[in-house]
């Protein structure tokens, strides 16, 4: 689980003024982020602030109405030519994408293939690798995230705590350079949360690139190198994650951090 | 005050038989229904009308077994044009392109808003209004007639008219399926196409399997309509029969009989593609060994303790 950029100086994740409406309501107000590979960011605020908007449009499960967004270096979604931006076809969204792994709120686990075959779906069919190298990767991966006994139950054998560390592993057998997390606690019964978070405090750990959308303040203070405070569909304060959480400069990340301690 | 005394009677579970209570209703109907069974097969058995040596006579024949294999080889390839058809129908009716949407949406509004029955004739009568067939292309120069014989016809009007079917119950089925799991899908870097054959339908099968089952052996019953254009199936061939020795009733029953057995061997087959794609979820059928074992078991075993779900 390395995460080395393909340029040292380039940032792993750098996005421009991103705007995105639904219809009237303009959701992005203009993101403007750089995330170094190697860091764990934490996107925090209130619901409806567009922070898992943002999230989905770096992996373009949401296309933009406006700005630019980089991920090492590559434009997401587009390729420039002629000085414009054209939506890249399906193939090649695919292939951006298998390079950025992504853990839902709810899981989203395939039902009917056993832990194993969740796993080693996309590595064999995506990557094209052999069934064997997968499978053996993925064995480690379950082993890591405390799942080792679970290769062949099915998802709904298993607790919430459980499907999300699957999750997590199966984003990472895609060998990912940027993970993205979007309130990967969120649907979880409180005595669970702590495994899920473990996992992922290990993950930081070794190094892995993270943008994570929390309510978790106590996960973002220990283990974000940075927390972004969205509100309203913009960034209102960026800064390193204890000083944002325990010493808030802006009036308004003070009344949410009060709210929801 | 004094403390209230509780008595408690402790039984000891094992000594006590326990005897289960009694449904008069249930054997009362029970009763009436094995009478009404009782007469009806004794009528069977008695009215010479039935003419169950000429049934037995029949039931074997060649002719009544070319009839056969023609019904099962139309139901089995009207079924795939359906099934293929439907998949790509229901696909269209998701797609992004207005075109694409209503195109499917006609075609289903068509096929389903006219009576199959027409539909066969029309094909069957198609030379009538294009003598000559050239799908556009230049060169191209098919005499209807010889294009469309009552077999190709037969096939057009069943399975065109099934795709419409099998369209909204595919719809049904992809619609049936978790949004997350296409979005899962994606960010696993899989294309629309790999999302929608390993994900998508797979969970839909689990839907779209009892109604196409249904379908199917509707389509079975259906295509003895064919025998008003000569298609000599199942039912056609009894009827050449019977209008040559007026032994109308019983070459119907030789017939329903080969119906009756084919539906159930269908029925049996969707039982087990039902229960392949089951897997996964809490609803797991009893195969009939299963089932006979549970019958015989006249007390539930005690349920084992959940231990899978605790964490270690």
């Amino acid at each position: 689980m390395t995460a080395t950029p393909s340029h040292p100086s380039r940032p792993m994740l750098r996005t421009e003024n991103i705007h995105k409406s639904y219809g009237r309501i303009e959701v992005l107000k203009g993101v403007d982020l750089e995330v170094q590979a190697g860091e764990v960011l934490c996107l925090i605020g209130p619901s409806g602030s567009g922070k898992s908007t943002f999230l989905r449009c770096i992996n373009h499960l949401e296309t933009v109405d406006g700005g630019r967004l980089w991920v090492d270096g590559e434009v997401v979604g587009y390729e420039q030519r002629n000085g414009r931006l054209h939506e890249l076809a399906d193939p090649d969204i695919c292939r951006r994408r298998a390079e950025i792994g992504m853990v839902f709120q709810h899981f989203n686990l395939f039902p009917h293939m056993t832990v194993m075959e969740n796993l080693i779906e996309a590595p064999t069919r995506v990557l094209k690798e052999s069934k064997a190298a997968a499978v053996k990767r993925a064995a480690g991966l379950l082993e890591q995230v405390g799942l080792a006994d679970k290769t062949n139950a099915y998802p709904r054998h298993l607790s919430g705590g459980q499907q999300q560390r699957v999750a997590i592993a199966r984003a990472l057998c895609m060998r990912p350079k940027l993970m993205l997390f979007d309130e990967p606690t969120s649907a979880l019964d409180p005595e669970l949360v702590g495994d899920v978070l473990n996992v992922m405090r290990e993950l930081a750990k070794s190094g892995m690139t993270m943008v994570v959308v929390t309510h978790e303040m106590g996960f973002a203070k220990d283990v974000a190198d940075r927390v972004a405070f969205f509100n309203g569909g913009q960034i209102v304060e960026l800064g390193p994650a204890r000083q944002v959480i325990t010493a808030p400069a802006h009036e308004r990340t003070k009344a949410f951090l009060a709210s929801v301690r | 005050m004094t403390t209230p005394q509780i008595t408690v009677q402790r039984v000891d579970a094992e000594d006590l038989p326990v005897v289960p209570r009694r449904h008069l209703g249930r054997w009362a109907a029970a009763a009436v229904i094995v009478a009404v069974a009782a007469v009806f097969l004794q009528s069977v058995i008695t009215n010479s009308r039935f003419g169950w040596t000429t049934v037995g006579q029949y039931l074997g024949q060649v002719s009544i077994l070319n009839g056969l294999l023609n019904t099962l080889l139309l139901t089995v390839s009207c079924m795939a044009i359906g099934i293929i058809l439907g998949i790509v129908l229901a696909i269209m009716r998701q797609s992004a392109n207005p075109i694409l949407r209503g195109a499917a949406f006609a075609y289903t509004s068509f096929f389903r808003g006219t009576p199959v029955l027409v539909q066969i004739l029309f094909w069957f009568n198609l030379a009538a209004l294009y003598p000559v067939i050239s799908f556009g292309i230049p060169g191209v120069s098919l005499d209807a007639n010889a294009l469309i014989t009552p077999f190709a016809a037969a096939i057009l009007g069943l399975g065109l008219n099934e795709a419409a079917y099998m369209a909204e119950i595919v719809r049904a089925g992809i619609i049936a399926v978790d949004g997350g799991q296409n979005e899962a899908g994606a960010a696993l870097g899989m294309t629309k196409f790999q999302t929608m054959y390993r994900v998508i339908l797979p969970q839909a099968m689990r839907v779209i399997i009892p109604p196409t089952g249904n379908e199917f052996i509707g389509l079975l019953k259906t295509s003895s309509l064919v025998s008003v254009i000569a298609v000599p199936d199942l039912l056609y061939s009894s009827q050449i029969i019977y209008s040559r020795n007026f032994q109308t009733i019983p070459l119907l029953i030789v017939a329903s009989i080969w119906y009756l057995l084919a539906t159930t061997i269908l029925s049996t087959g969707q039982f087990y593609i039902e229960r392949h794609f089951a897997r996964g979820t809490k609803n797991m059928p009893m195969t009939p060994l299963q089932q006979i074992r549970h019958f015989f078991r006249t007390h539930a075993k005690p349920l084992a303790p959940v231990t899978d779900r605790k964490k270690k």
